[in-house]
């Protein structure tokens, strides 16, 4: 590979994709024939496969890396998937068949729309990872690369990140380890998928095809899910489990028996595997438990114990690795959060006030009004919930249809289990994104739902005379779709082209990472036994040297030292042979030193302590001297 | 809007203004904040 981890052409990760996705369904359906799950639309048991597939994937991942078998991982991956294809082979999806019948164009518009949707993603997935994907190159493709290099998974106390829940990672991992990012980068597109086809199986056996075509259309028509399902984050995989979670609680509630509450448990388990944020949702779904066992006099035959115990049983075993290696290796099970109460190795005080005040930093308040408008700041003003306020259409937007059609599918359908249920969990979602930290792609898992609400105030619409009403919301909604779809493919020409082969992965990477250069230099030409440290730059996944991260923990802290011989007494504390330093630290050390206030990087440059071996726009690849 | 309440002409039009309103309205915020109107508010970094 010239380009580190990424496959030269999309044949291999696009194969081993497909093998992929049959072990993870085959894998679900022993799950689901394990715990003799009967009913259920066809395609929500197949999403719900899917999801506990992926899971028992990722443990499986776990596992491994655990032991200190990432080395043997391409082989020992081999044992889920024959598994999961057995699985396939053997094991029907169940679940009956729903009636055919003769698509309408309406529908066919829908599924044209997701079809074309789910290309334009799936090209852009397979391109390498550009700069944009910050995350991604930072620690969710980084971590699990790392590991790999280390035939473990072991604790990196320069990186927070990496000790958070990594359900999703762990499917990077075993990508990374098989092929390359770009098979990793599809299996967030698949999570994306799978919520998809979730809201599809929740809302057609209640309110038909269309209905549920529509609630799969809205939430891919957000331009923020289209760019998640391009990138290696894991948002789409928190969306998957609570939408699955969703999806199984009603049908419990509706009767198809006490199993479907265990495999809601199954998925907020993977919930809480992606982030911590997911208890918000399970604390939700166990309250409605609580009521509904209590409400419904047949219920209590059995208990209203057993199924609190069937909805939080298999949540807590199933996320309990992660945060038992949490606290085993840092002292906090959800590090670094909670800092003030329960500490954590590596984090301070000031870190946890920096960090806390980034998170409060997003968003336009936390008053009374604010909580009122926020569906319609988020829907009017999305890039004042992100990073990018330069491209608010691209990586920071809805579109218009949940804020359009969501409060009518409300209004309409408020007496459904399906309404209520979504609404509750939607709600205390957001609830919560509006304290913690209101960042646009944190809400995304509350758009699921959302997107149930909007299919069904679609549908009314869609329906209502007279004719001119009707006429006039099809226009609408056809031209939301096409402006989502003319984004999405406006995005996504450059990846696309890549991965076409009309631009090579180089030329891409150039314009698409500009401190790329600088990686594949020191990749070409820096000692095997270098140890880099990244200052001010966090994306060191195409390093191909041992690198840590300076100042984002105590182990290593770079910009808050007292001179240039304190600044090296750390280097050399830590074995740090270079620094990477970004421009914008550059710049920001060289505007210190201009207005005569010191600066250890410049005062170590000017004793020779430090020398700039390579520059490349703007950023720097520094040696460190002496001993 | 089920079919065993059909709701009334007003709440059709109030429903199909508000899905004009919020489409609209969407758009035209985002093509304004592009062109530079909003900068005043101050955008994330």
């Amino acid at each position: 590979m010239t380009i580190p981890w990424t496959e030269p052409n999309p044949i291999l990760p696009l194969a081993l994709f497909l093998v992929g996705i049959a072990a993870c369904l085959g894998l679900g359906r022993l799950v689901m024939h394990a715990l003799r799950v009967t009913g259920g639309d066809p395609a929500l048991r197949t999403a719900v496969a899917l999801a506990a597939g992926t899971l028992m994937l990722g443990l499986y991942t776990l596992a491994v890396g655990l032991l200190g078998g990432l080395r043997l991982l391409p082989y020992l991956l081999v044992i889920p998937t024959v598994l999961g294809l057995v699985g396939v082979v053997a094991l029907r999806g169940g679940g009956g068949a729903s009636p055919r019948r003769e698509r309408t164009n309406t529908q066919t518009v829908l599924l044209g729309f997701l079809g074309v949707t789910g290309l334009i993603c799936l090209l852009t997935a397979l391109a390498p990872a550009g700069g944009n994907d910050w995350d991604g190159l930072s620690y969710h493709l980084a971590a699990p690369a790392i590991w790999l290099g280390h035939g473990r998974i072991d604790f990196l106390p320069w990186d927070h990140h990496s000790n958070f829940p990594f359900l999703h990672e762990m499917l990077y991992l075993a990508a990374l380890a098989v092929s390359g990012q770009g098979l990793a980068k599809l299996f967030h597109l698949l999570a994306g998928a799978v919520t998809c086809l979730t809201l599809f199986g929740m809302v057609r056996p209640r309110h038909g095809m269309t209905a549920g075509l529509l609630a799969a259309a809205v939430f891919a028509s957000a331009p923020i899910v289209a760019w998640e399902a391009g990138v290696a984050f894991s948002d789409l995989a928190l969306a998957m489990y609570l939408a699955v979670a969703l999806g199984c609680w009603l049908a419990w509630r509706e009767g198809s028996g006490d199993r479907w509450l265990a495999l809601c448990g199954i998925a907020l388990g993977g919930a809480l595997g992606v982030k911590v944020t997911a208890g918000v949702a399970a604390v939700t779904l166990a309250a409605m438990t609580l009521a509904r066992a209590r409400a419904v006099p047949s219920h209590r035959k059995a208990g209203v114990g057993y199924r609190l115990a069937l909805i939080a049983l298999p949540a807590l075993v199933l996320a309990l690795p992660w945060y038992l290696k949490t606290y085993l290796w840092t002292g906090n099970p959800v590090y670094p959060f909670l800092y003030d109460t329960l500490g954590g190795r590596w984090w301070s005080a000031a870190l946890a006030r920096g960090y806390r005040a980034e998170q409060l930093g997003f968003g336009m308040g936390r008053s009374l009004p604010m909580l009122l408008l926020a569906p319609v700041n988020l829907t009017l003003l999305p890039a004042m919930f992100g990073n990018l306020p330069e491209h608010p259409l691209i990586y920071n937007s809805l579109g218009p249809l949940f804020l359009a059609l969501a409060p009518l599918g409300l209004i309409a359908g408020w007496r459904q289990p399906l309404v209520r249920a979504g609404a509750l969990v939607a709600g205390t979602w957001l609830l919560a994104w509006f304290i913690l930290c209101q960042h646009l792609r944190y809400a995304l898992p509350a758009l699921a739902p959302v997107a149930v609400l909007a299919a069904l105030g679609a549908v009314g619409v869609l329906a209502a005379r007279p004719g001119r009403v009707r006429l006039t919301a099809r226009v609408l909604i056809g031209l939301a779709l096409v402006i989502s779809l003319a984004v999405n493919v406006w995005s996504s020409t450059a990846q696309v082209r890549t991965t076409l082969g009309l631009v090579s992965q180089e030329e891409y990477l150039a314009a698409a990472f500009p401190e790329y250069p600088l990686f594949a230099w020191a990749n070409a030409n820096l000692p095997p036994e270098s140890r880099v440290a990244l200052v001010g730059e966090t994306r060191g996944f195409y390093l191909q040297r041992p690198y840590v991260w300076a100042d984002h923990s105590t182990w290593l802290e770079v910009s808050d030292t007292q001179g240039a011989q304190d600044l090296l007494r750390r280097l050399h504390h830590r074995g740090i042979t270079h620094l990477l330093a970004s421009s914008a630290y550059l710049q920001s050390a060289m505007r210190r030193a201009q207005a005569g206030n010191e600066d250890a990087l410049f005062e170590a440059l000017e004793r020779g302590r430090l020398r700039v071996i390579q520059e490349s726009r703007g950023n720097a690849l520094l040696e460190v001297r002496g001993g | 809007m089920t079919p065993e309440r059909r709701p009334s002409r007003i709440a059709r039009l109030a429903a199909l203004g508000w899905v004009v309103l919020a489409v609209a309205a969407c758009y035209v915020a985002q093509v304004v904040y592009f062109l530079g109107a909003y900068s005043g508010l101050g955008g994330r970094r």
